[in-house]
C-alpha cells in the first residue's frame, strides 16, 4: 500500500505553532462548552467525549488555553511581521483570521477579567461584556472555517483556469 | 412543634431586639466589607417564622410562568414546574428559597433535635457567579449573590457548580421565552437573594428580622467569624460554612458535629448536604493568575529569543569579516 505525502506545511510547523493550534482549539472548546445548549443537544453525550459536560473542567481548560495564547502571542506577533517582511504577500484571508483572533481573544481576556476575577464589576457591564464574547467567539470559531475554505475553492479554481498558484493559507 | 401565641409574641419581641442589634452591626460595616450571617442551631427551634418572613417579603419576585410551557427539543430537556405547588415548604424551590432541615443526631449519649435553616451559602469565590454563560447570578459588594430574572436563561448551570445545588429552575418565566423558547433556554433560577432589596433600604433580610430566637445575625464578615471562632473555643460549637468552598457568607454554629448532621439528613436536590466541600474556584483562580503572567513571560522569553539571534548574527558576521581579512 503506498503511504500518503505528508503535506509540507506540517514540516514548516514548530512546537509553538502546535501548542498555538492546540491554545485556539481549548478556548473555542472553553465557548462552545461553557453554554448548557452544549449538554442540551447531545454534544457531551458523543462517545469519548462525555468529559466536555463538566463545567469546571471546561472553565479550567478555558483558562489554561487562555494563558498558553497569551504567552506564545507576542512570539506569533514576531512571527507573523517576519513572514509578512519575508514574502511579501501578508494575504487578505490571513489578515482577516488575525483580526477576527484578536478580536475573539480580546473577548476572552474581558470575560474572565469581568466573571473569573471576583472583581466587582456592574452587572449590565458584565451583560455588555458577555454578550461581546459570544459575538467575537462566533464570528473567530465559525469565521475562520469559512475563511479558510474560501482560500482552498479560490486556490483550486485558479488551478482549474490555469493561473499561477499564489500562497494561500 | 407547637408555640402558644403569648410564646410567640413575647420571643418575637426578644427575636426584633436581636435583629435590631444585628441592623446596627451591619449598618457599622464599611461601605465596601462583605456581610455575612450567623446562624446559631443551638437556638432553631424549627417554628418556621423565618420561612414565612422570607415567603412574604419575596412573594413579588416570585415567577408566574405563562402557560401552556412551548414544547422543548429535545424532548429530553424537562419543564419545572412550581407553580402549582408553591406551598412546599420542606425543601428549596423557586417559591421558596430558605426551609427547615431537620434531624436528629445522637451526640454525648443524647438524642438532639436539629433545626437548620437552610438556603444559598453566598460564596465569597461563588462558582454560579463566575461561571454563568450569561452574566445573570452576580456578586454584590455586599457578599450576596443574586440572580437577575431579567437575564437567566434557565439553562442551570448554577446548580450544576453550586456545591450545594440551590438555585432552583422554573419553566415558562424570562427572556427564553421572546428568544427561541423550544429550542433554547428552560425558565429562570430561582434563590435566597439575602433580601438585598431590604438591605439596600437599610432594612434587615426577613428571615432575620422575624426569627423569634435570634438565631441569625448578620454583620460584617470579619465580626460574624470572630463571634463563630469564639463559640467554638468558648463553648465547643462545631461551625459549618468558614472553610467550606473557600468561605461563604453563610456562618453556622451547631452543637454537634456537622459530619453528624450531614450524615443524618437525606441530602439531594432541593436538600442541601452539610458536608466539607473544597474550594471549587481554587484550580481557575491560580490558572487566571497563569494568565496575568502569561503575557509578559511570553515577550520576556520571545525577547530573548530576538537577542540570541542577534548574538548569532553578529557572531556570523564578524567570523565572515575576519574569513575575508
Amino acid at each position: 500500500m503506498k503511504l500518503k505525502k505528508i503535506p509540507d506545511i506540517l514540516y514548516r510547523f514548530t512546537l509553538a505553532d502546535f501548542l498555538f493550534i492546540l491554545a485556539v482549539f481549548g478556548l473555542a472548546l472553553g465557548w462552545i462548552g461553557h453554554m448548557p445548549v452544549f449538554k442540551r443537544y447531545y454534544l457531551a453525550d458523543l462517545p469519548g467525549m462525555t468529559w466536555t459536560g463538566d463545567y469546571m473542567l471546561i472553565n479550567e481548560i478555558n483558562l489554561a488555553s487562555a494563558s498558553l495564547a497569551a504567552f506564545l502571542i507576542p512570539q506569533r506577533i514576531i512571527k507573523y511581521y517576519n513572514e509578512k517582511h519575508r514574502t511579501d504577500g501578508n494575504h487578505a484571508r490571513v489578515r482577516l483570521i488575525n483580526i477576527l483572533f484578536a478580536g475573539f481573544f480580546a473577548g476572552v481576556l474581558m470575560k474572565i477579567i469581568a466573571t473569573g476575577m471576583g472583581l466587582n464589576i456592574p452587572r449590565n457591564v458584565i451583560f455588555i461584556i458577555d454578550m461581546i464574547y459570544m459575538t467575537v467567539s462566533a464570528s473567530f470559531i465559525l469565521g475562520t472555517p469559512m475563511i479558510w475554505l474560501s482560500g482552498k475553492i479560490a486556490v483550486k479554481v485558479k488551478d482549474k483556469a490555469g493561473i499561477k498558484k499564489e500562497s494561500g493559507i | 412543634m407547637n408555640i402558644s401565641r403569648k410564646d410567640f409574641l413575647k420571643k418575637s419581641a426578644l427575636g426584633a431586639g436581636i435583629a435590631a442589634l444585628s441592623l446596627s452591626s451591619a449598618a457599622d460595616a464599611s461601605e465596601n466589607s462583605e456581610l455575612a450571617t450567623l446562624i446559631d442551631l443551638r437556638k432553631c427551634i424549627g417554628c418556621e417564622a423565618c420561612v414565612y418572613a422570607c415567603q412574604e417579603a419575596n412573594a413579588h419576585k416570585y415567577p408566574e410562568p405563562a402557560k401552556p410551557f412551548p414544547k422543548m427539543y429535545p424532548e429530553r430537556v424537562k419543564v419545572s414546574d412550581w407553580s402549582d405547588k408553591r406551598d412546599v415548604t420542606d425543601r428549596l424551590t423557586p417559591y421558596n428559597w430558605l426551609y427547615i432541615q431537620r434531624t436528629q443526631v445522637e451526640h454525648d449519649g443524647k438524642t438532639i433535635e436539629v433545626c437548620a435553616p437552610r438556603r444559598c451559602m453566598h460564596c465569597q469565590e461563588p462558582p454560579c457567579a463566575h461561571l454563568c454563560p450569561f452574566g445573570a447570578a452576580h456578586k454584590q459588594a455586599n457578599g450576596a449573590t443574586t440572580i437577575d430574572p431579567d437575564i437567566c436563561l434557565g439553562g442551570a448551570k448554577c446548580n450544576a457548580v453550586c456545591p450545594w445545588n440551590i438555585p432552583q429552575r422554573q419553566t415558562g418565566v424570562g427572556p427564553y421565552l421572546d428568544i427561541a423558547p423550544s429550542y433554547m433556554g428552560n425558565g429562570v433560577m430561582y434563590k435566597c437573594d439575602r433580601c438585598v432589596d431590604r438591605l439596600d433600604k437599610g432594612q434587615l433580610p426577613a428571615c432575620i428580622e422575624a426569627c423569634p430566637e435570634g438565631v441569625q445575625k448578620i454583620g460584617p464578615r470579619d465580626h460574624i467569624a470572630d463571634e463563630a471562632r469564639r463559640a467554638a473555643k468558648e463553648e465547643g460549637a462545631y461551625i459549618y460554612g468558614l472553610e467550606e468552598n473557600g468561605g461563604t457568607n453563610t456562618i453556622y454554629v451547631s452543637a454537634v458535629p456537622f459530619e453528624k448532621i450531614n450524615n443524618a439528613i437525606a441530602s439531594g436536590q432541593g436538600n442541601p448536604h452539610m458536608d466539607k466541600v473544597a474550594s471549587v474556584m481554587k484550580k481557575s483562580n491560580i490558572l487566571a493568575s497563569a494568565l496575568i503572567i502569561a503575557p509578559f513571560a511570553g515577550a520576556a522569553a520571545s525577547l530573548l529569543r530576538i537577542g540570541d539571534k542577534i548574538k548569532k548574527y553578529i557572531g556570523e558576521t564578524r567570523n565572515e569579516t575576519e574569513k575575508n581579512t
